[in-house]
């Protein structure tokens, strides 16, 4: 691949990455929001909301498969890279290539099937919500998108390793 | 020809009024077509995924109750109006007659096959707090409701504190009394003890809750006209086993829960809590229409 | 076909493909290979697996721990168990167990109570002569009561994967937690015995009076959230909620060490940690969902029923097999899969599905401490500044004290179900 190929592709990258952590971080902002308006509204004025519960778990789909892109472009998906880490040039560039092609193909799956899934159901109404539950699975093919790139810009630009990058995804 | 496999899905145990009517279903499919069909049951209890399933055609049939129907086929909804139906021959001859059938036709349009009504008896409510038989002792209890816009509205208009939670959260939270009361069918009560963590069930009757098997349309569409016949036939028998399960566990599983210890009242001021709900009813007339649920109401046997 | 499906996750696994994209692949190639089954559900069950409620405790319980280590409370509660423990020989090394033990009462996670108290820990471990590898394994060892005593990532997943009380499987890691923090601290101690470690560790800390005043805030936040639950009040999800809330306003507004602009690096932070681990769970739950429709528990169930036929030596077997799980596998996919398909069979032998609940979650944290792959042993690794290799050389008697807590855990279903069976039954 070209230097101005791969130089346009991380700075793509830069954008679309960066846009879809901090869509993330306003989903688990939204969910935190709306948690803390159920324990509110249940506990301190004794009328239970009928949508916290829906919209807290529809923020949580968003944030994961947004969140997930900047997991990969960052390395912190977790691995058992025992494999990469004794590889070496050309055969460690192999595998990283062949991990590449692995997230993906899932991903392309997921695309695929999450925006055909979120056209299938769009009759369907979130409980509490009343808003068509393609709104949820639209998380999918959208979250898809941003993996894929950032997948893509992780293979162009790596540094680090899956190790340190592990431990910061984990319970 | 080679053997074909259906599975079919309910939220309930094997020996429930689910479990019955599955097992007739299943019993009727394998013995008309000579075992052509297998129909494997299995339990799920995300019941809104089951449905889902059988429109994306993972599994071929499920049996749910109308509680998140709604969301895929909102005319349903107002089959959960409180006090709707008198008794059992009301509420099977409205969904058995014209008003049933209608329902059922707007499945189709959702990418769902309805085939028969069943259900899950009317609701009653239980709770720690104190015996209710008239409106004002519902009033400030913490109920946990389904996630049902119209059975919300209903505990709101008399006073209570509606909580929605899944079934799976409702145990642990009646233990810890993150909610008083709960209400469901007599069998659904029995057969998860909720009578360990509950004192008090008054036979309230509120709300009939009815239940529908629901198939895939492109399995069914596929059948021959003489296949397709085997299926509702076994739809029907479901129905049958279904419903007598319902009034047999609803006959014994009263005495059983005073046997368990429960305090029960066999006898509510129906009329109060009517009078209490009237708001609740203009809002409902507004959103299913007047003249539906005055027909629903006005259905005689025979008419 | 569930041979096949292994196949190919463990070769991807061994590719050094992300666990995550690993099983995912797996479940999907099982669908077209070996059922009718639309591909379209491999999206459903992917949005299925994370649309439920009470794995929002997950992210909001990582959230309110990342806003504690930010915002003072872990060093405080450092200082509070110092002056509780520390003035014997061997005490700072107690410390470190018993600040576990406190923080887990706040934490779900093991990796988190590692960065959170080994890093500040470990260094005065290290300035008072400890060696470094021995530091490290201790502080990684004793993490995982991060996940032992509620509230807990892993048995939320537990809870949620074969439909377990989650407040009765929090309730029961308390009895698991005091056993292994006990044996923990008995071992550390007789170990400095025999070494002259630690003479000096009571030197330069606070008085308990003045250690318990600083810490207080910190020290109500557990009385707070697993108040909540088991006062009657919240469900374990709104709780974690409150965490949230009040990690905020004691950072912000009492410590004031959590600085407004530092919320961002923390939402980030949070918000990767739990992307990972719950994309975990909605592959997982695909590849279980496929087992399940195949199913595989039942027949699984079944098999273990008729080859172990004592349930002493099923929790025998399942904990050789969970171990060697966990030396390779992360534990969050490890309990999606296996604990539906373990679960059924420990309820056939007459096993408490909470109990069992417990002794699962208590051998895959061992597993985050053993190597070749042990997350706890990488973050304690890094906090340490050393490397896994040299820890090799204290690891195996910590895990030797697990495994031995482990096997009491397995054969008295009391210290595990006591608590719960006096508040819930
Ligand atoms: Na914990
Ligand atoms: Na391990």
């Amino acid at each position: 691949m070209t230097a101005g190929l791969s130089r346009a592709l991380l700075a793509l990258d830069r954008v679309t990455t960066q846009a879809a952590l901090a869509a993330a971080c306003f989903a688990l902002a939204v969910a935190v929001g709306a948690g803390a308006w159920q324990v509110f509204t249940r506990f301190l004025v004794s009328q239970p909301s009928p949508w916290s519960e829906a919209l807290v778990r529809q923020a949580l789909v968003w944030m994961v498969m947004l969140g997930v892109a900047g997991a990969i472009r960052e390395g912190a998906l977790v691995a058992i890279d025992v494999t990469r880490s004794a590889l070496k040039g050309r055969a460690r560039l192999v595998l990283e290539v062949v991990i590449f092609a692995a997230i993906v193909l899932l991903f392309a799956v997921l695309f695929w099937f999450g925006w055909e899934m979120a056209n299938r159901v769009r009759l369907q109404t979130i409980a509490g919500l009343e808003v068509s539950i393609a709104w949820g699975y639209a998380a999918i093919p959208a979250g898809s998108v941003f993996a894929i790139i950032g997948a893509l810009a992780a293979l162009l630009d790596r540094r680090g390793t899956a190790t340190e990058g592990a431990a910061s995804g984990q319970v | 020809a080679g053997q074909t496999t259906v599975t079919l899905t309910h939220a309930l145990p094997p020996a429930s009024h689910y479990g019955v009517g599955a097992l007739a279903f299943k019993e009727t499919v394998e013995r008309l077509s000579n075992s052509r069909f297998r129909v494997t049951i299995q339990r799920n209890d995300n019941e809104r995924e089951a449905i889902e399933a059988t429109q994306i055609g993972t599994q071929e049939f499920v049996i749910t109750s109308t509680g998140p129907v709604g969301n895929f086929v909102p005319e349903t909804l107002v089959l959960d109006i409180p006090f709707l139906f008198r008794d059992y021959a009301h509420a099977r001859g409205v969904l058995d007659g014209e008003i049933g059938r209608e329902l059922l036709a707007r499945f189709p349009a959702r990418g769902l096959v309805g085939l028969a009504w069943m259900e899950n008896g009317f609701r009653n409510l239980t709770n720690n707090r104190r015996e209710v038989s008239s409106p004002e002792d519902v009033r400030g209890l913490k109920v946990r409701t389904m996630e049902n816009q119209v059975h919300m509205r209903a505990f709101q208009t008399l006073g209570a504190l509606p909580t929605p939670m899944a079934f799976s959260e409702l145990v642990p939270a009646l233990q810890q009394g993150t909610v008083d009361g709960q209400e469901n069918p007599i069998p659904v009560i029995v057969a998860n003890n909720l009578n360990q963590v509950q004192r008090f069930l008054s036979l309230t009757r509120h709300v009939y809750s009815p239940a529908v098997l629901i198939g895939n349309p492109a399995f069914l569409n596929r059948l021959s006209p003489a296949d397709r016949a085997i299926f509702d036939e076994a739809a029907k028998a479901a129905v049958v086993a279904n419903r007598n399960k319902v009034t047999e566990d609803e006959q014994n599983g009263v005495a059983e829960l005073r046997r368990r210890g429960m305090t029960v009242r066999e006898t509510v001021d129906t009329a109060a809590f009517q009078a209490a709900l009237a708001p609740a009813f203009q809002a409902y007339a507004q959103q299913f229409g007047a003249a539906t649920i005055e027909r629903i109401r006005n259905w005689r046997p025979g008419s | 076909m569930a041979g096949t499906m292994l196949a190919v996750m463990l070769g991807l696994f061994a590719l050094s493909v992300p666990v995550a994209v690993a099983i995912g692949l797996a479940a999907v190639l099982g669908i077209v290979e070996f059922t009718r089954f639309p591909l379209i559900v491999a999206a459903q069950q992917i949005y299925v697996a994370l649309d439920r409620f009470p794995l929002a405790a997950i992210p909001f319980f990582i959230l309110a721990g990342n806003l504690m280590e930010v915002g003072g409370i872990s060093r405080r509660l450092v200082g509070f168990a110092r002056a509780v423990v520390g003035g014997i020989q061997g005490g700072l090394a107690v410390t470190c167990v018993l600040t576990c033990m406190i923080f887990a009462a706040i934490s779900g996670s093991s990796v988190a109570t590692t960065f959170a108290i080994g890093a500040i820990l470990v260094p005065a471990l290290q300035r008072l002569g400890y060696p470094a590898a021995f530091a490290g394994s201790l502080q990684a060892t004793a993490a995982e009561l991060g996940v032992v005593i509620p509230p807990s990532i892993p048995m939320i997943l537990y809870g949620v994967a074969t439909q377990t009380s989650i407040p009765e499987l929090f309730i029961a890691g308390f009895g698991p937690g005091l056993l292994i923090g006990a044996a923990l601290s008995a071992t550390v101690l007789v170990w400095c015995r025999l070494t002259g470690w630690g003479k000096q560790d009571g030197e330069g800390r606070d008085g308990l009076l003045p250690a318990t005043r600083h810490a207080f805030w910190a020290l109500l936040m557990p009385v707070i959230v697993l108040g909540g639950i088991y006062g009657g009040i919240t469900t374990p999800t709104e709780a974690s909620v409150i965490a949230v809330i009040y990690a905020l306003v004691v950072g912000l507004l009492i410590h004031r060490e959590l600085r407004p602009a530092a919320l961002w690096g923390v939402f980030r932070r949070s918000v990767i940690t739990s992307s990972v681990i719950m994309f975990i769970i909605a592959t997982a739950g695909l590849f279980s969902w496929l087992l399940n429709r195949q199913r595989v528990p039942d027949m699984m169930a079944e098999w273990l029923v008729a080859t172990f036929g004592s349930p002493g030596l099923f929790l025998l077997g399942v904990n050789l097999f969970l171990f060697v799980v966990g030396m390779f596998i992360e534990t969050s996919a490890s309990i999606i899969v296996l604990g539906p398909i373990l679960a059924p069979a420990a309820v056939r032998f007459g096993i408490d599905p909470v109990h069992f609940g417990t002794v699962m979650v208590v051998n895959l944290a061992l597993g985050m401490v053993t190597p070749p792959f042990g997350v706890n042993l990488f973050a304690a690794a890094q906090v340490a500044e050393t490397g896994v290799d040299k820890m090799m050389r204290y690891l195996p008697a910590f895990i030797a004290v697990i495994v031995a807590c482990l096997m009491v855990i397995s054969y008295v279903p009391a210290i595990s179900l006591f608590l719960r069976d006096a508040v819930y039954r």
